[in-house]
């Protein structure tokens, strides 16, 4: 349904959702935004929480992570909004917030949310998130931009490839987001069938490194989430990710994210007429 | 091929090559920025001191120095 201009976001209701603001006391799962920046993540986030973070188009305006909730039929839902990221592998400061959540956040879903209009660069991070978990959903957003810009996306084909469910929305003007909601449940209750994951095959001696390291990662770490990634980055010599292994700072990261939520109630303004 | 760095301002040129000088984790960032063959780049602007010069890629404006600019290549327009 083509929707109206001057109708934002935070005005449309789909049935079955509530957005709970920063009711943050419990939930079921857990969703990561994670993509590019200045590719809608916030709008997104804001869409389905019913609350304020701050948007606008240049990139770099979510610095920090900021939790929201929602309910979508039987399932409440945390959602974290992040600060855009190029690379899970070269990150700049601000970026290495997004790269540790999505890592070491244990998310059961990360919501990619992609600029439409720029693929071929959204897709690369996408393909460096499915590298860590197959629990992913693609959200082709700015799809506005793309048809005006003549751009058409065959998303059948690309969730065929990438194995994950791809979703076209419009977030400004809430388009695609019923459907949104639908994939997300469906990844967060296993109900997606993974019958093709997204696999990068690397040679036989590679293979065999990685696994030697990945055992002696999971002894001295049992608790740490993507050891085989872990592993990847030692053997490319990645001081940061060496460095934080050393002083066993991965797993007090990983410790913090399960700590009470923040309260963000000070910072973002809740529309109470929303989450009724 | 010409290097980047000989790209005139305002002027856009298609990515040909990024260099062997240009390796590890310096590569991997270009690499994850857009800068890949095939991609479509335009300098932008000059910093008050003529280095770094910014460029557009794939829509996001990013600084880039001599030292790279001087080992990624372009097809001549
Ligand atoms: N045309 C159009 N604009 C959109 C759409 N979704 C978001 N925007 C706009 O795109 C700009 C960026 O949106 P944000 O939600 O701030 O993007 P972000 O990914 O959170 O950005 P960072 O936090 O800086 O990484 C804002 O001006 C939004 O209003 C869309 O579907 N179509
Ligand atoms: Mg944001």
């Amino acid at each position: 349904m083509p929707s109206e201009h001057g109708l934002l976001s935070q005005t449309f209701r789909i049935r079955q959702l509530q957005k709970l603001g920063v009711n943050l006391d419990k939930w079921d799962f857990v969703v990561a935004l994670a993509g590019n920046p200045n590719t809608g993540k916030s709008t997104v986030f804001n869409s389905l929480t019913g609350l304020r973070q701050h948007t606008g188009n240049w990139p770099g305006k979510t610095v920090t992570r900021a939790e929201g909730a929602f309910s979508y039929k039987d399932n409440r839902y945390k959602i974290v909004d992040l600060p855009g990221t190029y690379s899970l592998l070269s990150t700049s400061e601000d970026e290495e917030i997004a790269r540790n959540f999505i890592l070491f956040g244990q998310p059961d879903v990360t919501l990619i949310v992609a600029d439409a209009t720029r693929l071929e660069r959204n897709l690369n991070l996408t393909l460096q998130i499915l590298e860590i978990t197959p629990n992913a959903v693609l959200c082709l957003n700015l799809m506005d931009e793309a048809k005006r810009k003549g751009i058409k996306i065959n998303e059948k084909a690309l969730q065929d490839r990438l194995g994950i469910p791809v979703i076209t929305t419009t977030a400004r003007y809430g388009d695609g987001m019923e459907a949104l909601l639908y994939a997300i449940e469906q990844v967060a209750t296993n109900a997606w069938p993974i019958q093709k994951r997204f696999k990068i095959t690397v040679p036989k001696q590679l293979e065999e490194s990685i696994l030697a390291l990945e055992t002696d990662i999971n002894a001295l770490y049992p608790d740490l989430p993507n050891s085989r990634w872990i592993a990847l980055r030692l053997l490319e010599g990645d001081e940061r990710i060496i460095h934080a292994l050393k002083n066993n700072e991965l797993s007090a990261l990983m410790k913090s994210y399960q700590q009470p939520p923040l309260d963000l109630s000070a910072e973002v303004e809740v529309l109470n007429e929303e989450t009724k | 091929m010409a290097p980047l760095s000989n790209l005139r301002q305002g002027k856009s040129s298609v990515i040909s090559k990024i260099g062997d000088d240009i390796s590890g984790t310096q590569r991997r960032r270009l690499l994850d920025l857009g800068i890949y063959p095939g991609a479509t780049i335009t300098h932008c602007f000059n910093s008050a001191t003529g280095e770094p010069k910014a460029f557009e890629v794939l829509g996001s404006v990013i600084a880039l120095r001599k030292e790279q600019t001087d080992f990624i290549f372009t097809l001549e327009d």
